[in-house]
């Protein structure tokens, strides 16, 4: 078996540990054979109602919500070749956000089973938008052009996400609520909501590791090895925004998950895209579960979010990895 | 604003929430009731005060001197903002507390009836703006209810004499009493402020001997978090001293999860320990996040809940008054919170 076979094996194993551990441990301490009985027998009590109604839908959001982070996050850095891109760079997050305030200012607080189209929408249609920004004029859409577009358009977007806040109270409540980059406080269904778009953003995004490996070398030599950059990034950005898009609108923005994942796998894989995206499919829950979980018992009876944790925890790990060893090139 | 919240930027939006929170704590409770009227001090017209001058009022800082009657008041506090209506004088420039009350002046709707003359010009909360304070040429600041620091003390003193708290509090934690005397000394009127704090007391002690059984009850109060867990408040924060006036007690079980601070999250998996207490005071600050707790089945689950022994607060003037602390304010709470206890603890 290969290296990256092992690995990958491992990392399985890793997420099955991890995706018990966060069915097990919470604020709450409960046993962890009861536990595993009321997922199996519910009962009623309140350990019941924290196992059913809190551990196993952030259990599996977490899951849902890495896995689209750590592609989404690969496919951005594969196809703009820049090692920071994360999420956020292509005006996912900034068009969520303007989604979210836009759908309270004009609705009122809505159910984030409501909003959450709302984001996803709002995400798409900027996505959309920066691409056409980007691939205005004759050199087409070139990575720089894609991530200059996305910083731009972010940064109109988000003077408004800010303007709209200011002036509205409960604006700001609704969007601080959306903002927060926590997997605990969402509604049990949501996950359903959002799984099949990044299902389809999954597959969509492993059919193009063979593209992306081809157009990495280069446009002309992506050509000549029969891949079109054109269709590739169109196709990347698609998956991307239903990724991204997807994740951002359920639990908002938490970026370094999308930002280190990649980096993390192509440090065990090389550069190879069509091991780096499955391996942050499978990478990018670990982190993000192992964090939450983290954040459940070093504040009890409270509880720290996850993009904090993830942070504080991740920001060594990366540092490590990047001083122990020479950058995956993109 | 980035387009990805930083750990920084995500600790002090939190802390931000806290402390605007706490912030709000300075309206005094005197909403446009006609009976609430007669328990603040006598009314007089800004510069028609006679007052002691000078007047040393001592603070964090040292002491300011203020040499004659102010004409023109500035200030960077809510509480403040309430006090100084308490005493009959309408500041010219307030912080902006809420984008609501802007409309009006940027008063809270419980002081609103005492503004005279012309509305405050309202200043941002979030930065000192230091051209509009110049601009409204006040002879005197006061930033009671403020985290001033000493920078910005520095430069405020040299438009007019400043007033920031008084020593030995944190900052937004200066009780009402404390505040009216510190914004009274400035004024030269120590003697006033001492009659507001007293008929504001008288005013508790009547409510809580009116509720004998708030003396023998325990009490939480509650804010929902964004994590569909809650915030609690210590017994020196302005919102559970409230509740303390009226005579409840915190349960051991919570008092002890603060370690310092004047609040502590409490996880969703943890709701359970708010069924240590007779009643629960749920403050509904932020809309969404109050939604995703109520609709929740581990709240539903409590025995406080399901027994009807919450006192709600929904209202989000009222919300804010309960974070605030002034004599203005105080009496506001009174008459909204009051029977909303009884009825939790009937």
């Amino acid at each position: 078996m290969s290296t990256r076979g092992t690995g990958l094996a491992l990392i399985v194993a890793g997420l099955a540990l991890v995706l018990l551990l966060s069915v097990s441990v919470g604020a709450r301490p409960i046993p962890v054979d009861r536990v595993w009985d009321l997922v199996w027998h519910p009962d009623g009590s309140d350990d019941a109602i924290i196992v059913h109604d809190l551990r196993i839908p952030r259990t599996i959001l977490g899951l849902i919500v890495g896995a689209a982070l750590g592609v989404g996050g690969a496919l951005m850095q594969g196809l703009t070749r820049n090692p920071l891109a994360d999420p956020g760079l292509l005006g996912v997050n900034a068009g969520a956000a303007a989604a979210v305030v836009t759908a309270t200012a004009l609705l009122g607080v809505v159910s984030p089973l409501v909003y959450v189209w709302f984001a996803f929408l709002g995400a798409a249609i900027v996505s959309v938008v920066v691409y056409g920004v980007g691939a205005a004029g004759h050199s087409g859409a070139t990575p720089v052009r894609l991530a200059l577009a996305g910083t731009a358009v972010s940064f109109a977007l988000y003077a408004y996400v800010q303007g709209l806040t200011l002036i509205d109270r409960e604006t700001l409540d609704q969007y601080r609520f959306w903002q927060v980059g926590a997997l605990a406080g969402h509604a049990p269904a949501l996950s359903g909501q959002i799984a099949p778009f990044i299902a389809l953003g999954l597959l969509l995004a492993f059919t193009l590791g063979r593209p992306l490996n081809a157009i990495g070398l280069g446009d002309e030599a992506g050509r000549a090895l029969g891949a079109s950059p054109a269709r590739t990034r169109i196709l990347g950005a698609v998956a991307i925004t239903l990724l991204c898009g997807a994740a951002t609108a359920a639990v908002g923005p938490i970026a370094f998950i999308g930002l280190t994942v990649p980096h993390v796998a192509r440090a065990i894989t090389g550069p190879d895209q069509r091991w780096v995206l499955p391996y942050c499919a499978l990478l990018a829950p670990v982190m993000l579960l192992g964090a939450d979980v983290v954040g459940r018992v070093v504040n009890r009876p409270g509880e720290l979010e996850v993009g904090i944790v993830s942070a504080v925890i991740g920001g060594p790990v990366f540092i490590a990895i990047v001083r122990r060893r020479r950058i995956a090139q993109l | 604003m980035k387009s990805n919240p930083s750990l920084h930027q995500q600790l002090t939006t939190r802390r931000a929430f806290l402390a605007a929170a706490g912030a709000a704590g300075l309206g005094l409770g005197l909403a446009a009731c006609g009976s609430d009227e007669d328990a603040s001090a006598p009314s007089r017209k800004a510069g028609t005060a006679a007052g002691d001058f000078p007047a040393r009022v001592p603070h964090k800082f040292g002491a300011t001197m203020v040499e004659q009657a102010p004409q023109r008041v500035a200030t960077y506090g809510g509480g403040d903002v309430d006090t100084l209506l308490a005493l009959g004088i309408t500041p010219v420039l307030v912080p902006d507390i809420d984008p609501r009350w802007k409309k009006t002046g940027g008063v809270a709707p419980w002081s609103r009836s005492r503004v005279r003359g012309e509305a405050p010009v309202v200043a941002s909360n979030e930065a000192l703006e230091f051209e509009k304070v110049a601009a409204a040429r006040p002879d005197l600041i006061t930033a009671v209810e403020y985290d001033l620091k000493k920078p910005d003390y520095n430069k405020l003193s040299q438009l007019a004499p400043t007033v920031p708290p008084p020593k030995g509090f944190a900052p937004y934690t200066v009780p009402w009493d404390k505040m009216a005397l510190q914004v009274g000394a400035s004024l030269g009127r120590r003697a006033d402020a001492e009659g507001l704090v007293k008929a504001t007391r008288d005013r508790i002690a009547a409510a809580a001997k009116a509720n004998p059984k708030f003396a023998s009850s325990k009490a939480v109060l509650i804010d929902p978090d964004d994590d569909g867990g809650v915030y609690i408040f210590a017994e020196n924060d302005v919102r559970t001293r409230f509740l303390g006036d009226l005579g409840f007690t915190m349960p051991a079980e919570i008092e002890r999860l603060f370690k310092g601070q004047f609040y502590a999250q409490i996880s969703a998996e943890r709701l359970d320990l708010l069924d240590t207490a007779d009643a629960l005071v749920l403050v509904a600050s932020r809309k969404p996040q109050t939604r995703q707790l109520t609709a929740s089945r581990s709240f539903q689950a409590l025995r406080t809940v399901r027994e009807k022994r919450v006192a709600r607060i929904d209202e989000p003037d009222l919300a804010i008054a309960m974070s605030y602390s002034s004599v203005l304010s105080t009496p506001y709470q009174l008459r909204e919170v009051v029977p909303r206890l009884r009825a939790a603890l009937a």
